[in-house]
C-alpha cells in the first residue's frame, strides 16, 4: 500500500532448533504510516520480540514479506538490508547493560554513528554528537567518561542518540522500560514520545504492560504463541476487547 | 518440641504458646516490631548505612507492603526479618528489632533458627532461580518441613509436602512432587517456594518482589493465591516491591521507602488518596496507568543517591520540585502525622 | 592494543591514563618504572662489573656489597638489577607476543560463522592446552636450541594458546550481546564490528591475564635456566642466579635473597596494575 512506512504481509518466522522447528510468528500483517506508533503486546513466548527482530532485519523470515519505506526489505526476491535502506530502521533493546559495547565512550559510539553515514569533518561530527546526547539528557561530562558510572536509564538514553545517529524514520522499541525503575521509565517514555513528535518518526513498541501501550499507541496488536489474537486501534482493543485472551490481560494488568 | 498442629488446615493463630522456642501470637501486641532501625557496616572505621532510618510495627494478622526503588533498602530491611544479613556481610548497626516478643536485634545465629520459617517465612528475591535444580521438589519441601529435626516420620512429612502443594493450588500436585525446578514454569516455581516458605505455619510471610519476572497473567494469580492464602491461614503479610498497584493489590497499609529511610506510611487508600511525601506523590503520578495519553508523564529528575552518598538534610532534596533552603540542611526528617499518616517531608502539608 | 601505543606516542595523554588510574594501579606503574630505571642505571653505575669478581666468593652482604657476593664473587646488587634487561625483555615478548596472536586468533573464531574455522582452532587450542606447559616449551627448545631468544620463542609458541582460548570464550559471549545487533543496525561491516567492538573487549580481558601472567613467566624463565635450557650462565638472570644461591642456601641464603627481592618487588608491582585492569574490562 502507498503511503505506509511499514508494509509487512503475512510474516511467519520459524526457528530450527535440533531437536523441532519452533514457530514464533505464523502470520502477522502490519501497516504503520509515517509518524504513528503501533504497539505488539503479549506475553513470554507470544513472539513479539521476534516480530521486532524480523523488521530490522536481525531475524530472516521464513515466507511473508516486509517493506519498509517502499524498499523489499524480506520476502521473495528481497534484496535484505542495503545502505540504501539500512538506516530507516533502528531499534532500542531492553537490557541497558548490554546494548552499549562496554569499552566505548558513549560520545564515540554516537560519533561514530554519525561519521558512518555522513562525511562530515571529525569536529563537526563531534559537535553534533553532544548535541545529540544533549537532546536525550546526556551532558558532555557524562558523554566522555566511562560507561560504568552511568545508570541503566542514562545508558539507555545513549542508546536512544545512537540509533538516532543515522536520522531513521522507523524505531522499533523492545521493551525499552521494563529493566528500569518507574521514575527512570517515566523519563525515558516521555523522551521517546518528545522524540517521535519532532523527528515524525515512526514507533514500533514492544512491551508486555498494557499501560504502555495504551499510553504510547493509537494501534495495537495482541500475539500468544505465535499468532495474532487481536489487532486494531488501541482504544478499541482495550475498551472493547473480543477475544478471550485479551479480556484475560486486560484483567490481569493491575491498574 | 511439641506436636505441630496437624494436617493443611492449621491457622496461624493455632501455633501454641508455651515453651523456648515457641512462637507465641499475642493478637494485642504488634507481631513485629521495628524501631529506628539501621543496618550497614563499618568501613574505613566510618559506618555506611544501607538502611537509616525505618520504624515500622505490625499487628499479627496484619499486611504491609513496602515500596521503593533499587537501592532504596527495602531488599535489606527484608532480609533483616529473616536475620541472612550477616551472608551479606552485614548487620544491625542501630535501633531494634523484635518478633513475636523476641528481640532479635543482637540475635546470634543459633537464636535465629527456631524464629527462621517458623515466625517468618521468606520467599526472597529472583526466587524464580532459588529452588535447587538437581532436587526434586519433594525433597526441597521435606527440607523446608525440618524432616529430621523434629519429630516427624518420612511417611508423615510426604503426606505434609503433598498437603503445601495442595494448599498453593498446583494442579497434579503428585507429579509435580517428583520434579526438578527446570520442568516446572515460572508460575508454578514461585508457588512451590511459597508452599516451602509456608511449611511451618509462620504467622508472618514476607515476600520479596514475588511477581516481578512473571508475565501478567501468571503475575495476577499469584497475587490471587497469596490473597487467598491470608485468607485461610489469617497470617500477617510483608510483601516488597517497586510496584504500588501491586502492593496495594494485597496490603492494607503501605510504607514508601527512599535511600534507606522510611519516608511515608500509613493506610493503602489514605496514601493512595493523599500522599504527603513529595517521592510517593511522584511514584503514584509516574505509573503508566495513570497516564493520559498525548500527556507527559510524571517524572523524577535525577538518580537515587548511591548508598553512601546521601545528601545532607531531607535525602530526596536535590530531586525534588518544592524542596525549600530548610529541606537542605540537617539530618533526614522524622516521620510525623499528616492527615493520617506518617511522613517525613516537613513541607507535608504543600504537597500536592 | 591501538589505546596502548597512542598512548605512548602521546605523552599527555599518557599522564592523564596515569592520572585516571586507581591508587594501588598508579603505585604499580611507579614501581616498575623505578624497577626499569634502576636495571637500566645500576649496570652503568655501579663500581663493579657485571661479570667480574669482586671479592671473595660466597661473601655475606656488607655496606659496600649490601646483597653479598656470589659463588664466583660477584656482585649481587649489580648482577640483581642488570638482570632487569633481560628478564623484563624476556616477559614483556614473551607476554606480549602470545598475547596478541593469542588473543586475535581466539577472538575470530569466536566470532565467526565459519564451523571449520572454529573447529580446527578449537582443537589447536585446546590441544596445546592439555599439554604441560614446560614439557612443550622444553619439546620447542629441543628443536631451536638454547638461549634467550629460543627461551622466548619457547614461550609464545606454548602460551598463545591460553590467551585464544579466554578470548574466544569472550568473544562468544559477547557476539550474543545486544550492542553487537545495534551495531549491524547501524550498517556497521562485519570486519568493523569485530576489529574495532568485539576484539579491543577481547583485549581487555586477555591483558588483565596477561599482566598476572608476567611473574609466571619470569618463574618459567628461572625453571628453564634452572634446567639449563634457558640464558647461558655468565649473563644475569634471576632464575638462573636463584638456581645457583638454592646450592649454598645454608651456608649463603643472601644469594638467593637478592634476586628474591627484585623479582617480588617486580610481580608485586605488575600485579598491582594486572588488578585494577581487570577491574575496568568488567565495565
Amino acid at each position: 500500500m502507498a503511503g505506509n512506512l511499514i508494509d509487512v504481509t503475512d510474516l511467519h518466522v520459524t526457528y530450527r532448533t535440533a531437536g523441532s522447528d519452533v514457530l514464533a510468528v505464523r502470520g502477522l500483517n502490519l501497516t504503520v504510516g509515517a509518524g504513528q506508533s503501533t504497539g505488539i503486546v503479549g506475553e513470554s513466548g507470544s513472539g513479539k520480540s521476534t516480530v521486532a527482530k524480523a523488521l530490522v532485519g536481525l531475524v530472516p523470515p521464513t515466507s511473508g514479506s516486509i517493506r519498509i519505506d517502499g524498499d523489499l526489505v524480506a520476502g521473495e526476491r528481497a534484496k535484505g538490508y542495503h545502505r540504501s535502506s539500512r538506516w530507516k530502521v533502528q531499534m532500542i533493546f531492553q537490557d541497558p547493560y548490554g546494548s552499549l559495547d562496554p569499552r566505548q565512550q558513549p560520545l564515540d559510539a554516537v560519533l561514530e554513528a554519525i561519521q558512518h553515514w555522513r562525511k562530515l569533518p571529525r569536529a563537526q561530527a563531534r559537535t553534533e554528537a553532544l548535541d545529540l546526547l544533549k537532546s536525550v539528557g546526556i551532558t558532555e561530562r557524562q558523554a566522555t567518561s566511562g560507561l560504568r558510572a552511568l545508570s541503566g536509564g542514562q545508558r539507555q538514553r545513549i542508546s536512544i542518540a545512537r540509533a538516532l545517529a543515522p536520522s531513521p524514520q522507523v524505531l522499533v522499541a523492545d521493551e525499552p522500560t521494563s529493566s528500569l525503575d518507574q521514575s527512570a521509565q517515566a523519563a525515558i517514555l516521555n523522551l521517546l514520545r518528545r522524540i517521535q513528535a519532532e523527528r515524525g518518526l515512526s514507533v514500533i513498541f514492544i512491551s508486555h504492560d498494557l499501560g504502555l501501550v495504551r499510553y504510547l499507541t493509537e494501534d495495537v496488536i495482541v500475539m500468544k504463541d505465535g499468532f495474532v489474537v487481536e489487532q486494531g486501534p488501541t482504544d478499541q482493543v482495550l475498551h472493547h476487547p473480543t477475544q478471550e485472551y485479551t479480556q484475560r490481560l486486560i484483567a490481569s494488568a493491575l491498574a | 518440641m511439641a506436636e505441630l498442629p496437624g494436617a493443611g488446615l492449621a491457622t496461624a493463630q493455632a501455633a501454641a504458646p508455651g515453651t523456648d522456642g515457641q512462637v507465641v501470637v499475642d493478637p494485642r501486641k504488634p507481631y513485629l516490631d521495628v524501631d529506628h532501625l539501621q543496618i550497614g557496616l563499618q568501613r574505613d572505621g566510618l559506618p555506611l548505612h544501607i538502611v537509616d532510618t525505618v520504624t515500622v510495627s505490625l499487628l499479627p494478622g496484619a499486611s504491609l507492603g513496602i515500596v521503593g526503588e533499587s537501592g532504596s533498602g527495602k531488599t535489606m530491611l527484608c532480609r533483616s526479618f529473616t536475620g541472612t544479613l550477616g551472608r551479606y556481610g552485614v548487620g544491625i548497626t542501630g535501633g531494634r528489632l523484635s518478633i513475636a516478643g523476641h528481640d532479635l536485634t543482637n540475635a546470634r545465629e543459633k537464636d535465629w533458627r527456631p524464629i527462621r520459617g517458623r515466625a517468618v517465612g521468606y520467599v526472597p528475591q529472583s526466587s524464580l532461580a532459588g529452588l535447587n535444580p538437581v532436587l526434586t521438589v519433594e525433597t526441597q519441601l521435606l527440607e523446608a518441613l525440618g524432616l529430621g529435626s523434629r519429630t516427624l516420620t518420612k511417611s508423615q512429612a510426604r503426606i505434609e509436602a503433598r498437603q503445601l502443594l495442595d494448599m498453593v493450588k498446583i494442579p497434579r500436585a503428585d507429579a509435580v512432587l517428583n520434579e526438578r525446578s527446570h520442568q516446572l514454569s515460572g508460575g508454578m516455581r514461585q508457588r512451590v517456594m511459597i508452599a516451602a516458605a509456608l511449611a511451618l505455619r509462620p504467622p508472618l510471610l514476607v515476600l520479596d518482589e514475588p511477581t516481578t519476572a512473571l508475565d501478567v497473567t501468571v503475575q495476577y494469580e499469584i497475587l490471587v493465591l497469596i490473597r487467598q492464602l491470608r485468607e485461610e491461614l489469617g497470617m500477617g503479610l510483608i510483601l516488597v516491591s517497586h510496584d504500588l498497584a501491586v502492593v496495594e493489590f494485597l496490603c492494607s497499609q503501605v510504607m514508601t521507602m527512599y535511600a534507606g529511610a522510611t519516608v511515608e506510611i500509613g493506610a493503602s487508600e489514605n496514601i493512595r488518596s493523599r500522599p504527603r511525601h513529595p517521592y510517593t506523590n511522584a511514584l503514584l503520578h509516574s505509573r503508566l496507568g495513570m497516564a493520559e495519553r498525548g500527556k507527559d508523564l510524571v517524572a523524577i529528575p535525577g538518580e537515587s543517591p548511591a548508598v553512601g552518598a546521601w545528601p545532607e538534610g531531607c535525602r530526596f532534596w536535590p530531586r525534588c520540585s518544592s524542596a525549600a533552603d530548610a529541606c537542605r540542611s540537617g539530618a533526614q526528617p522524622a516521620p510525623r502525622l499528616v492527615d493520617g499518616h506518617l511522613t517525613a517531608c516537613i513541607r507535608a502539608e504543600d504537597v500536592t | 592494543m591501538t589505546a596502548a601505543a597512542s598512548a605512548m606516542s602521546l605523552p599527555r595523554s599518557m599522564a592523564r591514563r596515569f592520572r585516571l588510574l586507581p591508587g594501588s594501579a598508579r603505585a604499580g606503574v611507579i614501581i616498575i618504572t623505578a624497577i626499569v630505571a634502576l636495571g637500566l642505571l645500576v649496570p652503568i653505575l655501579s663500581p663493579y662489573d657485571l661479570y667480574e669478581q669482586v671479592g671473595k666468593a660466597n661473601a655475606a652482604p656488607t655496606f659496600e656489597h649490601p646483597f653479598g657476593l656470589d659463588s664466583l664473587g660477584r656482585d649481587i646488587v649489580t648482577r640483581s638489577f642488570g638482570a632487569v634487561r633481560i628478564d623484563i625483555v624476556v616477559a614483556i615478548v614473551g607476554v606480549m607476543i602470545p598475547l596478541l596472536i593469542g588473543t586475535v586468533v581466539g577472538g575470530l573464531a569466536g566470532t565467526t560463522d565459519l564451523r571449520v574455522v572454529r573447529g580446527g582452532v578449537g582443537l589447536l587450542v585446546d590441544g596445546i592446552n592439555a599439554f604441560p606447559f614446560l614439557i612443550l616449551a622444553l619439546g620447542v627448545i629441543a628443536v631451536i636450541g638454547t638461549g634467550a631468544q629460543a627461551m622466548i620463542i619457547a614461550i609464545a609458541f606454548t602460551s598463545w594458546a591460553r590467551y585464544a582460548k579466554l578470548a574466544r570464550t569472550r568473544a562468544a559471549v559477547l557476539r550474543d550481546l545486544d550492542f553487537v545487533s545495534a551495531l549491524r543496525l547501524l550498517g556497521y561491516s562485519r570486519a568493523r564490528i569485530t576489529v574495532r567492538h568485539i576484539l579491543p573487549n577481547c583485549f581487555s580481558e586477555t591483558v588483565a591475564y596477561g599482566v598476572s601472567d608476567f611473574t609466571l613467566v619470569i618463574l618459567t624463565v628461572a625453571a628453564l635456566s634452572f634446567l639449563g635450557a634457558g640464558v647461558r650462565p655468565p649473563e644475569p638472570e634471576w632464575g638462573s642466579m636463584m638456581a645457583d644461591g638454592r646450592i649454598y642456601l645454608q651456608s649463603a641464603p643472601w644469594i638467593l635473597v637478592g634476586p628474591g627481592i627484585v623479582l617480588t618487588i617486580t610481580a608485586f608491582g605488575v600485579s598491582l596494575i594486572g588488578e585494577a585492569l581487570k577491574d575496568r574490562s568488567r565495565g
